[in-house]
């Protein structure tokens, strides 16, 4: 444990670290002595004193709840249904032939406008918010999850026929681990996407969430408060995207190997 | 006349991938109520987008959201490139810089239009900028990347040439550049749509995405659902030109070229 923090010190890039802290004290100064001054421009400690009542008066933790549970029921969904159509279609050249346009003019269509759509024919609930972080989530899992299929080499196939493996075996002891890389990619793509149509459908009508919570604290004129929830969505984000790399770091050491050898 | 007639197949053949959407298309017009509150059948959204052209907003609202969507996406393109090259000539730069801008491209454009509004107030210049935000970091990364990745033997003989700055600019690093480039704004654009027709929900622009939010405010289904297909086929015709461009431009000036 204490190499691995040792290591990860070493890591950081503590030049980068410092810019931010840099840039916060400068906001810090400028805004305290008004230099700068804008009536919903908060200092950075004004906005932190924010957090810190969002998170002791428990007004945050509901909210934070609600917004986690949909855009992570969302992105379960997507890659689910995303995994295997994109499986599907990375398999069978009929399945992509009779399906492929119809998926590009769903993905050239701007996720957001679904969302008012969503909102009149589900109502304004979670079943809407859900639905519409799957909805989103599930291109980028379909696309990347078909690509790495077509990308598995000739050579791996002809194995798989030498050996006179069935078509199930070969699934599942070729394509799926070829492909984990590529599914791997396009799940964290799907759970950002995910987080963030949630979070913009809360802002657009639905009565809860983070999203919610935002959109009420600027109509309440509470700025500090309403840069908090910004930085949470943000943190969120980076905080969902990490946990998943580990998850799949300890869960298929082999997988995670085999992303950063392509990646690099 | 043989090739013209195999594109032709070809692209009767790609049809076939519709297939689904049309079946979906035409169960839903033989399987709701007429009149259905939530789910009109296709048939009514067409009186209805008759209707809308007839009171006059709907050309209007198409022309307000797409100018949003060309001006940000072009003041995206030059900000971001310009940026770009300017960041990724440093390493050290790079280095500095990374940390911040990542966590700045995760905070996701939408969360930050309430902040823009209460701080510049709804004018058109935060509309553009909003837009910029939301679409400007693959542009950004991209960019320094690539510039990063410069072999330094073509500045090198840009400088025993004697080039002035902004040809050395023009002359090496813009065309070694613009490969990675178009590719970020393959990216970006779709994004750059996204977060216009957001400005349109949010703020009272009178675009195609007000539009919508009206509609759907007022329980106007077939209306909405007029507008959501217009919207579609925007996103198609935008994907086929970005196509178009990208490989005009590859074409041209190759990668690794």
């Amino acid at each position: 444990m204490g190499t691995f923090f040792s290591k990860a010190a070493r890591k950081v890039n503590w030049l980068g670290v410092g810019v931010i802290v840099g840039v916060l004290a400068l906001w810090q100064l400028v805004v305290s002595t008004r230099m700068l001054y804008y009536e919903a421009l908060p200092d950075p400690s004004g906005i932190f004193s924010a957090l810190k009542y969002l998170v002791n008066s428990g007004l945050l933790w509901p909210q934070l709840e609600h917004t986690l549970e949909c855009a992570l029921k969302a992105w379960v969904i997507a890659v689910a249904v995303g995994g295997l159509v994109g499986l599907l279609m990375g398999l069978s050249g009929t399945v992509a032939a009779w399906t492929t346009a119809t998926v590009n003019v769903f993905r050239s269509l701007p996720v957001v406008v679904m969302i008012p759509i969503a909102i009149l024919v589900w109502g304004p609930g979670t079943k809407a918010e859900v639905l519409l972080g799957a909805y989103a989530a599930l291109w980028p899992m379909l696309v990347t999850t078909a690509a790495g299929v077509r990308g598995i080499p000739p050579r791996l196939r002809d194995v798989s026929s030498t050996l006179r493996l069935s078509r199930v075996a070969s699934v599942r002891k070729i394509v799926v681990p070829f492909t984990g890389g590529a599914m791997l990619v396009g799940a964290r793509l799907a759970l950002t996407v995910a987080l963030v149509i949630c979070v913009v459908s809360e802002m657009l009508g639905l009565q809860a969430g983070i999203g919610n919570a935002l959109v009420l604290e600027q109509s309440a004129d509470q700025p500090a408060r309403m840069w908090a929830y910004v930085l949470i969505v943000g943190a969120l984000g980076i905080a969902l995207n990490a946990a998943l790399v580990t998850l799949v770091d300890v869960a298929f050491p082999g997988v995670s190997a085999l992303t950063r050898r392509s990646v690099q | 006349m043989k090739e013209g007639r195999s594109a032709a197949a070809g692209a009767l053949r790609s049809l076939r991938g519709l297939v689904p959407l049309a079946v979906v298309l035409l169960f839903w017009q033989y399987h709701s109520r007429t009149h259905s509150p939530s789910t009109p059948p296709p048939s009514e959204w067409w009186t209805a987008f008759k209707h809308i052209e007839g009171t006059g907003v709907l050309w209007t609202g198409l022309w307000v959201t797409l100018k949003l969507y060309v001006e940000g996406l072009v003041a995206a393109i030059v900000l971001g490139t310009a940026l770009g090259v300017a960041w990724g000539s440093s390493r050290r730069l790079l280095q500095a810089l990374s940390p911040l801008l990542e966590f700045l491209r995760a905070t996701p454009a939408a969360a930050v239009v309430p902040v823009a509004i209460l701080l510049f107030h709804a004018t058109k210049k935060t509309e553009i900028g909003i837009v910029v935000y939301g679409s400007i970091w693959p542009i950004l990364l991209n960019t320094a990347a690539a510039r990063s990745a410069l072999p330094p033997l073509r500045l090198d003989m840009a400088h025993s040439l004697r080039l002035s700055w902004f040809s050395r600019f023009r002359k090496v690093v813009l065309p070694s550049l613009l490969p990675a480039i178009m590719v970020s704004v393959r990216v970006a654009a779709p994004i750059a749509l996204i977060v216009t027709i957001l400005v349109d929900f949010l703020m009272a622009t009178g675009g195609i995405g007000y539009l919508l939010i009206q509609y759907e405010q007022s329980f106007q289904s077939a209306s909405s659902f007029a507008l959501l297909a217009l919207v579609g086929v925007v996103g198609i015709l935008n994907d086929l030109l970005l196509t178009r461009i990208e490989r005009t431009v590859l074409h041209r000036w190759p990668a690794g070229g």
